[in-house]
């Protein structure tokens, strides 16, 4: 499994005495951490069902 | 007599593919063939699927790669911005920031493994959270 697919997704947190622009910060790294961690998701579960699809194959492979 | 005899029926016996072979030893040769045959066949089948797969999973993980590099480059300039208008830093609402964090503070509690910062090291967050977006050695930060 590669890992960026078991790496814990992040959640990005305001500074103790946050300014506005902080708050904007923190805004626009929690959307670009969702969509990281869904990337992350969706090529954990790709490389699950490649892996999967494989076993399969040799599986009903070496039963001919 | 009886010589010329047996050579005439071994003669005539070969001519007519007849054998001497009363272990069956030519047919157990063949089988034993035919399964080395089968095994290798099998083998080269599941290293071409071994192969195929490899290149699948490559192809999944540059496309991962560039999407991570290219979500990082524009929040990375987004983020420059928010900072580049902040000469004159407004503070945050000290009642709001309280309630946000105790949203996140609750957030974390609930999945500590997405908190992995300490209070100390969340003055950087986001900049830590742009570095571990991209992958290792494809993002350039410029100290932003």
């Amino acid at each position: 499994m590669p890992t960026a697919a078991i790496t814990p997704c992040e959640l990005s947190r305001l500074p103790d005495t946050p300014t506005l622009a902080d708050l904007e910060v923190a805004y626009l790294t929690r959307g670009a951490q969702l969509v990281a961690c869904d990337a992350a998701r969706r090529l954990a579960i790709d490389s699950w069902m490649a892996e999967r699809a494989m076993q399969d194959g040799s599986r009903s492979g070496a039963r001919q | 007599m009886a010589g010329v005899a047996v050579t005439a029926f071994v003669t005539v016996a070969l001519a007519t593919g007849w054998r001497w072979d009363p272990f069956d030893l030519q047919h157990r040769r063949l089988r034993a063939a035919e399964d080395r045959a089968a095994i290798a066949q099998a083998t080269v089948a599941a290293l071409q699927r071994q192969a195929r797969g490899d290149a699948e999973q490559s192809r999944r993980l540059d496309q991962h790669h560039q999407q991570a590099l290219a979500v990082t480059r524009v929040t990375v300039s987004a983020v420059a911005a928010a900072r580049s208008s902040d000469e004159d830093p407004i503070p945050l609402d000290a009642i709001r920031a309280d309630r946000l964090r105790a949203h996140d503070d609750e957030l974390c509690r609930l999945a500590p493994d997405v908190c992995g910062s300490t209070p100390a090291e969340r003055a950087d967050s986001s900049d830590h959270a742009l570095r571990t977006i991209a992958p290792a050695g494809h993002a350039d930060f410029g100290g932003s």
